[in-house]
């Protein structure tokens, strides 16, 4: 009971979008620590399960990072019944989207149709190809799910590229086909597919900015998925 | 004493002769089988169609680092067994297996645009959809019938590419039976209803392509795919690969002999009466005598990798690239480089990092 009534509201783990919710829960008063990696080792598969911490990664310098939100935390695994957890996990698309286009790939009709070079791929195919990449992050966070409750939070959708949608539409439904609870600020917003309101854009162009980030945990506010620890 | 009037055999190389060509010399010691008849660029590019047997020469030419027209790869870092299961890197396009001369022609047509893409079937089967001119393209068909159709303007797109781009247009003839809708006169590649689609009697019919017409239309197939690459040389093969099964009335090994004899002679008519098409005898190779079926599987079907290595080394022994190179490197010049994007990415990554510094700060 002493270490529950130390511990945050929530706990953030996943890419570098773990940002943007950190600041939005620092927006709503959401007390929250954050375990963010880059993408690149969610997608490269460093970040794993683990008995004892609850997540683990490979690399010391990434591991002390975890230990000390493990010991923020009082200690213990990371992942626990009474500890929220939101997770920007699953989706890395800059590391999923361009390699599938090298040759030319598109999943749109319009942008087949607009040029000579491009090749058509079948929603099949990106679906399979979305899946073989990603299903190592399914898992866990299908696994994550059964030692804490667990909130996936699909990454703000900035690109018009017909190939961004498709393949975040197959993964925002393959999560949920997992059982994962998944909040997609894209859908709840009415965006039907467009990409973010530049209004929410960071000035690095690949992440939402405050407005954004208030924005989304606001919405999980009201939407019950997160929040403050007593309420 | 007089002399004898001399032969015209007299002066003739040994491979002309049976006992010093193919008895002595036994299955291993064959020389002089195949003399491409062509002195092709170093740099030559070959597209490789039609039957099963044809994959064997795509797969033998990627791995000798010679140009095979890969006009619809698989997506970047798509995974081996995906790749597989969709049916890229097989052909040069997504054509699927193009058995008979009449297949040819109608994708030749396709892809001169003297037949619209939309001509062709779609076969709608669980609430998937199929393509009519390759069923077996996806492993579960299409979502849609968009979906087919734009997958079909894209093999399309593709075959034009493998016509236009090679020196060497290699086609594998595999069967002379085959089925054709008795209204619009389109081929299948498979009878309807044996992996996709519902088999119509008097609509779907039976044809065993008779050699005249076998001719005709691979001429007519050659000529509309010299009119997207004038300079197009055809390298023709008959796949030595016998019939699974036989529709035609007769035993299937007398329906496979009838088979294999009129493509191999429409092959060698053609080659015959045009400079810029050549055959090559693999189909000798595997079911030649010298062989005595040795190559054949336990299945006496398929072709065993002894057979196919084999054929291969005749292949590169008769073929000859000594010319001076002609493609460059700029075939992919339009392409954006697959290293820009890696940029691209890195720098991503880069600025991601960059922005989870910001989490450890407590202030």
């Amino acid at each position: 009971v002493a270490r529950s009534k130390a511990l945050p509201d929530l706990l953030i783990v996943g890419d570098s979008h773990t940002a943007a919710l950190k600041a939005g829960c620092d927006a709503h008063g959401l007390r929250a620590e954050v375990l963010g990696f880059s993408g690149n080792l969610w997608h490269a598969g460093h970040v794993v399960l683990h008995r004892t911490h609850g997540l683990w990664v490979r690399g010391a310098a990434m591991q002390a990072r975890l230990k000390a939100v493990q010991e923020a935390l009082g200690g213990g695994s990371l992942l626990r019944p009474d500890l929220p957890v939101l997770a920007s996990v699953g989706f890395h698309l800059g590391r999923l989207v361009p390699p599938f286009g090298f040759r030319k790939h598109v999943s749109s009709a319009a942008e087949f149709e607009a040029e000579d070079g491009p090749l058509f791929a079948s929603s099949a195919l990106i679906a399979d190809y979305a899946e073989h990449f990603r299903r190592p992050h399914i898992r866990l966070l299908i696994r994550m799910a059964r030692q804490a409750p667990v909130t996936a939070v699909a990454p703000p959708h900035f690109y018009a590229a017909p190939n961004y949608r498709a393949f975040y539409d197959y993964l925002v439904r393959a999560i949920r086909g997992a059982g994962v609870t998944l909040y997609d600020a894209r859908e709840d917003w009415g965006q039907d597919g467009a990409p973010l309101d530049p209004q929410y854009v960071a000035a690095d162009g690949v992440h939402g900015n405050e407005a954004y980030s208030a924005k989304v945990v606001g919405h999980m506010l009201d939407r019950g998925l997160v929040r403050r620890r007593g309420d | 004493m007089q002399d004898r009037p001399s032969s015209p055999y007299a002066s003739l190389p040994p491979e002309a002769y049976w006992r010093t060509g193919v008895a002595d010399a036994g299955l291993h010691g064959l020389k002089a089988l195949w003399a491409s008849r062509w002195v092709l660029p170093s740099d030559a590019r070959f597209s490789t169609f039609g039957s099963c047997f044809a994959q064997h020469i795509s797969r033998a030419l990627v791995a000798r680092q010679i140009d095979w027209v890969d006009a619809e790869p698989a997506p970047g870092r798509c995974p081996p067994e995906i790749a597989r299961r969709y049916n890229y890197g097989i052909f040069s396009a997504r054509t699927a297996n193009i058995y008979t001369a009449a297949q040819l022609l109608y994708l030749a047509r396709l892809a001169v645009g003297d037949v619209a893409a939309e001509a062709a079937e779609f076969w709608e089967d669980g609430g998937r959809v199929y393509d009519s001119l390759r069923p077996a393209i996806e492993p579960a068909g299409f979502a849609c019938r968009e979906e087919a159709l734009f997958s079909r303007y894209s093999m399309i797109r593709a075959f034009r590419r493998a016509i236009v781009r090679p020196d060497i247009f290699v086609f594998t003839l595999g069967l002379t039976e085959g089925w054709e809708n008795a209204d619009t006169g389109q081929p299948y590649p498979m009878c309807p209803g044996t992996v996709a689609g519902r088999f119509a009697a008097g609509i779907h019919v039976f044809r065993n392509y008779r050699v005249a017409e076998v001719a005709r239309d691979l001429s007519a197939a050659i000529e509309a795919m010299r009119r997207l690459n004038p300079a197009l040389r055809v390298l023709l093969t008959v796949s030595p690969v016998p019939l699974t099964a036989t529709r035609s009335g007769q035993h299937v090994l007398v329906a496979t002999t009838y088979s294999k004899s009129a493509l191999r002679a429409v092959a060698g008519e053609l080659a015959a009466a045009d400079p810029e098409v050549d055959y090559f005898p693999s189909y000798e190779i595997i079911a030649g005598a010298p062989a005595r079926a040795g190559f054949f599987a336990p299945n006496m079907r398929s072709i065993e990798a002894a057979g196919v290595d084999l054929v291969m080394r005749h292949f590169f022994a008769g073929l000859d690239l000594s010319g001076p190179a002609a493609h460059g490197q700029g075939s992919a010049a339009e392409d954006r480089p697959e290293s820009d994007i890696e940029a691209e990415m890195a720098s991503e990554d880069l600025a991601c990092e960059e922005s989870l510094l910001e989490t450890f700060n407590r202030g």
